[in-house]
Order: structure tokens, then C-alpha cells, then sequence
């Protein structure tokens, strides 16, 4: 009897865990679809039917959905109105209303005799009708589904957006993962799938007053994100935000842009006009940023702060390390802030390789620790230091910026910084002359300057 | 039990459309000059437009959403032309913006509704939902406070506004709860 049991909990187990849309889904959001996000959205190829998802309308839909037995593992559905057939396979059919149904996204696993079987469970047990469905289609977004779409999709799959304007009307704060072997994705496209727009070109999120926040395990790349929130967009961890543009306009004080613990920031540009461009809450690696305008830059409140080959420009402070227990910045350009990098009880931490340059004060720490290291440094400020020790190899010149007031970090031909960033050399028993410069500008612009690589190159 | 069954045919209709279909469905266009944009910019007013500009369109997924910021006199802006009239909103975030549903204007649809909350920031930094009478509802970000067991009552507002340092643990708490990485 017992046998019986355990073999029943292990079906049921397995009915409660297996039974999802597969990680090989690709779904679709168009501004122009249509509104409410009532589309199927999705496909799954490999099935041989037909991609709908590539359309503004749904391929098929009715109120008439069918199904024998609503909570059997894979259910069997069919529609008096429509022949579910080959094509269908594959496809993501939106289920949105009806007595005893499960409203959400199915795939179509399988047709047969015009009926189409879903992934998994879609109601209660037994017979039900006239469910409202869509079939094809791409997602609108700008919907209050907009959270349940993002939360419904699972590791692996990955999300296009097409360039359009999405307006949010609700809260989008995750709490769906991806894994470290397969990671959501969210992507950007101006007019083919993979074309990695820049600047207009890439998909506006208007958020208002909301979240568009994702959790651990998400790629994010090609966007334009703005809005206010207090709590506004989120990078977590094992997370990459790549090429967006994120902007908390704010009037509230204090309000970040990107929050993050754990999370990769790449080649985004980020202001928060009255708060934190970026907030650091630990374990964040920040390379090749554009970071402006902003009351703060980054604030540091957790350890390990990575920050390597960024521009911070016109913030009140460019670097904040409120908290931290050592921190690693490497080939930034700080220019025209009121204090480049302040820290009161932060220590550990390595600055090699930056410009520090128009600022009122460079660095202003409000204790001495001899275990920040400060090598290699450019410093052309009113103050340069302000109990922080200069260390090995530092240039105190003006760094000779072709034009920084205009967003140019690139060096004139006489530069001093040229070929003065701590770098490989034959003292260590390398042969070849290995040139890297001080701050984000690596290019080779002089007969002794510039090694064309920097400390990291992001593509 | 007829109109029941028309208005449930009716809102089907309305689901299921494109661009096209909206415009055939509602006898209007679609306003393209003012739909899908970002409007969302704190003190922009339309009341120098002309009304015709607006009336009689539908204007689909854009953002008119109007901060409110500590100290201003008015919470919920009247942004739009005096004599708009006949305007469909659908998908748009109209919270924090006056519109006068007399004029035929309509801002709700069954399935497609716009956002037309009103938004202010309390004492604790955060946006909150107020009711018709000003008075704190919920806060926006009300699932994350839920997931880090944090109260969304008003009753816990505090009465005087945070300092940095209080927000800032606060926020702390919450983000700690959103991620696997404890800061």
C-alpha cells in the first residue's frame, strides 16, 4: 500500500515540476500590438508549425476553448471555431477568461484530430468551456498583465521587444530567476531580431511612477528606460544590463536609477538627476559606463565595488563608498564633479589607471588607511587629495582632454597621461613595448602613446 | 439579458483589434502625434494646444504621468486643453492627470484601462496610492515590501519624514530581500 502511495506522490511531483512552457521559447512584444497584452506572444520551433508570434493580431482566437479534463498533466483542448492543426504546434496560446479555467500562457505541445495538447494543467479538474483565448500574436506590454507576463517566463527563454514606446500602468519587480546555465533574456531590436540598436533606436519603456525591475540570472540589453521610482530598475545577481539607457528624473531626492547586488553593468548610461545613478549594494562589476549628471554617481553601500574604463561627469559625487571593504577602480575619467570619490569608512581599496580632473576636491576621505592604494592616478583638480596618500607614479598635469565639457574624455596628442598607466613591461620579463594609458582613453594617437586596448575592452 | 449579452459581444470586439480595427470599431483616429510618446515631463501642460488637436482621436500607449514634488499645491495636474472633447485613452499612464470625462472622453475600457492613480510621496520616501479624499492607500512598490515583510498599512506612514539614514536602511531591507546576494 505504501508502494502505491510514493508512486502516486512521485506523479504528482512530477506533474507539479515538469509541466512548464519549454526554455526554447522566444516571445515577441510589439507596441503596436494588440492592447492589453492578450496575445498568445510566443513559439517554440521545433515542431513544425508555423511562428504567429511575429504579427500584431492573434493568428486565431474565440471564446469557445474547450477541454475534457482541465487539471490532466497534458491537457487535450479543442475549439468549435477553429481546427487546431499542424501549423498551431509550437505556438503560445493565451488563455484570458472563462469558468474553471487557469488564465495564463500554454504551449501547444501536439494536434491531433484538430485538437491541440497543452504543457501543462489549464483548469479545474473534469470538463470545462467557453474559455476566452488567443492564439499568435505579439505581446503590447503597456497592460496590467505586464508583471504576469515578465513573472511567467522561465530559464532559457528569451523575450525580443521591438523599438516602440511601452507605457507602464503597473509595477514590474520580479521575482522569476534564471540559472547559471540557462539565464532569462530581454532584448532589444529596432528592425531584425539581433541588430543591436543605439541611441533612439532601441525600445523606450516609460515606466511613470514604477518598477521595471528584474531579479538574479537576467541579461537585459538594448533599452531606454525612464521614469521616477524610488525603487526603479534592478540588476541582481549574476544579472547584465548591457546598452541601455537608464534615466530617474525624479524631483524626490535620493532615488536611484540602477540598483544592483551581484549584477554586471555594461556600457549603459545612467543619470539620476536628484539621487544615485547607480546604487551599489555589493559584488558589482561596472565596465565601460557612462555615468552623469547625477547627485551621485554610484554609491557604494556593500563590498567589492568593480568599476573599470567609465566616465563619471557632472556629478555633485562621483563615487560614494558610504560602506565598503576594498573595491577595485581601474581606468576611469572623473571629471567635473564637486568630489570625485569620497569614503569615510571604506578601506582596501585599489585605484589604479583613473583621471581625476576639474573636480572641486579628487578624492575626500574622512579617515587615513594606508591600504587604499592609489598608484598611477591622474590629478588636475582644485584639491587633489584630502586624506588619501598619493602613491607610486602619479601625474598631477592637466590630462589635456580634447573636450570633456562636451562629453569628449578622448586625449590631445600631448597628453601626459599617454603611456603612463601601470601596465606589463619587460621588467617582469616580458618581451615588446606594452603601452596603456591613465583614464578611458587607450588610443594610440602619439609615436610613444596609447597601446589601442584598454585595461577591458567591452564590444 | 440582451444588453448583457451585446456589452459582452462588445467588449470581445474591442479586445481583439489593431490600430484599424480600433478605428473603424470607435469611428475615430488614431491620434499619431500623441500616442506611444513620453509626455511625462514634471510641469508640461497642453493648455497653449488647441483642443482639435486632441478631440475626437484615440490616443493609445503614452505616458502623461505627473510627479508630484513636496510643497506643490496641486497633486493631480489639469494638463490637458479646456475643450477636449471625444478622446479615447487606452493603455496610457494618465496618473497624477485631471481628465474630464463629460466631454465624451473616455479613459477606461474594460480590458485595456489606462492608469489614472493619484501618487504621492509619504513621509517614508515612497510613493503611495491615494483615495478620491487624498488619503494613502497602498504603497506602489507594494509587493516588494510584502516580500521583505515590511507593512503596506498607511496607519505605519510615520508621522515626521524619515532622515537619509533611516530611508536608506530601509531600502536596504527591501533589497536585500529581492536578491540572492545579501548586501
Amino acid at each position: 500500500m505504501k508502494k502505491i502511495y510514493i508512486v502516486i506522490i512521485l506523479l504528482l511531483i512530477h506533474k507539479i515540476c515538469f509541466s512548464a512552457i519549454s526554455a526554447s521559447c522566444v516571445w515577441e512584444c510589439r507596441a503596436t500590438a494588440t492592447a492589453g497584452n492578450l496575445n498568445g506572444g510566443g513559439f517554440v520551433s521545433g515542431g513544425g508549425g508555423t511562428d504567429y508570434s511575429l504579427q500584431d493580431s492573434a493568428e486565431d482566437n474565440g471564446t469557445d476553448l474547450a477541454c475534457s479534463d482541465g487539471d490532466a498533466t497534458s491537457p487535450v483542448v479543442s475549439s468549435a471555431t477553429h481546427n487546431f492543426v499542424a501549423a498551431d504546434v509550437g505556438n503560445i496560446i493565451h488563455i484570458t477568461a472563462g469558468t474553471g479555467w487557469t488564465v495564463g500562457w500554454y504551449e501547444i505541445i501536439s494536434v491531433e484530430s484538430n485538437n491541440a495538447t497543452l504543457d501543462r494543467a489549464c483548469g479545474n479538474d473534469g470538463s470545462i468551456s467557453s474559455g476566452t483565448w488567443y492564439e499568435g500574436g505579439a505581446i503590447s506590454l503597456a497592460s496590467t498583465l505586464d508583471d504576469e507576463f515578465f513573472e511567467q517566463m522561465v530559464a532559457g527563454q528569451t523575450c525580443w521587444i521591438k523599438a516602440g514606446t511601452y507605457t507602464q500602468t503597473e509595477n514590474v519587480s520580479l521575482t522569476a530567476d534564471g540559472t547559471s546555465s540557462l539565464m532569462i533574456n530581454v532584448k532589444g531590436y529596432n528592425l531584425n531580431r539581433g541588430d543591436n540598436p543605439t541611441g533612439t533606436n532601441r525600445p523606450l519603456i516609460t515606466a511613470g511612477a514604477y518598477a521595471f525591475a528584474f531579479d538574479d540570472y537576467w541579461k537585459v540589453k538594448n533599452f531606454r528606460i525612464t521614469g521616477t521610482a524610488s525603487n526603479f530598475t534592478r540588476c541582481d545577481s549574476n544579472s547584465k544590463m548591457k546598452n541601455c539607457y537608464i534615466l530617474n528624473d525624479s524631483g524626490t531626492a535620493d532615488r536611484y536609477a540602477i540598483g544592483t547586488a551581484g549584477g554586471r553593468i555594461m556600457k549603459c548610461e545612467v543619470s539620476s538627476t536628484n539621487g544615485y545613478a547607480i546604487q551599489h549594494y555589493g559584488n558589482t562589476e561596472i565596465y565601460c559606463c557612462y555615468i552623469k549628471d547625477s547627485k551621485v554617481g554610484i554609491k557604494v553601500d556593500g563590498n567589492r565595488a568593480v568599476i573599470i574604463n567609465s566616465s563619471i561627469d557632472t556629478c555633485t559625487t562621483g563615487i560614494d563608498f558610504v560602506a565598503n571593504d576594498g573595491g577595485i577602480i581601474v581606468g576611469n575619467t572623473i571629471y567635473n564633479c564637486t568630489t570625485g570619490v569620497s569614503g569615510t569608512t571604506a578601506d582596501g581599496i585599489l585605484f589604479i589607471n583613473n583621471i581625476f580632473s576639474e573636480c572641486t576636491t579628487g578624492l575626500n576621505w574622512s579617515n587615513v588607511y594606508d591600504n587604499i592604494i592609489f598608484d598611477n592616478n591622474c590629478l588636475n583638480n582644485s584639491t587633489n587629495l584630502t586624506n588619501v596618500t598619493e602613491g607610486d607614479d602619479c601625474v598631477t598635469s592637466d590630462p589635456l582632454m580634447n573636450n570633456p565639457g562636451s562629453g569628449d574624455f578622448t586625449v590631445q596628442s600631448g597628453s601626459p597621461i599617454l603611456d603612463t598607466g601601470i601596465q606589463i613591461d619587460t621588467s617582469i620579463g616580458v618581451t615588446g613595448d606594452y603601452k596603456i594609458n591613465i583614464g578611458i582613453d587607450q588610443d594610440d594617437n602619439t609615436a610613444s602613446g596609447g597601446g589601442g586596448f584598454g585595461f577591458f575592452t567591452a564590444d | 439579458m440582451k444588453i448583457i449579452l451585446i456589452l459582452f459581444l462588445t467588449s470581445i470586439l474591442f479586445v481583439f483589434c489593431s490600430d484599424e480595427d480600433l478605428e473603424k470599431q470607435y469611428g475615430k483616429p488614431i491620434n499619431k502625434e500623441y500616442s506611444r510618446k513620453l509626455f511625462s515631463y514634471h510641469g508640461l501642460t497642453f493648455k497653449n494646444i488647441p483642443a482639435e488637436k486632441f478631440n475626437n482621436s484615440i490616443i493609445i500607449g503614452s505616458c502623461f504621468y505627473q510627479e508630484y514634488l513636496e510643497g506643490e499645491y496641486e497633486i493631480v495636474k489639469d494638463i490637458f486643453p479646456d475643450f477636449m472633447e471625444g478622446v479615447i485613452f487606452i493603455s496610457c499612464n494618465l496618473d497624477n492627470v485631471y481628465v474630464n470625462e463629460d466631454n465624451n472622453t473616455i479613459l477606461k475600457e474594460t480590458t485595456s484601462s489606462c492608469s489614472n492613480k493619484i501618487i504621492q510621496v509619504q513621509n517614508d520616501w515612497d510613493d503611495w496610492i491615494l483615495d478620491e479624499n487624498l488619503n494613502p492607500l497602498e504603497p506602489i512598490n507594494k509587493e516588494d515590501r510584502l516580500r521583505a515583510q515590511k507593512s503596506i498599512s498607511p496607519f505605519d506612514i510615520p508621522s515626521v519624514k524619515w532622515t537619509k539614514e533611516e530611508r536608506s536602511q530601509f531600502e536596504k531591507d527591501l533589497y536585500s530581500y529581492n536578491t540572492s546576494i545579501n548586501p
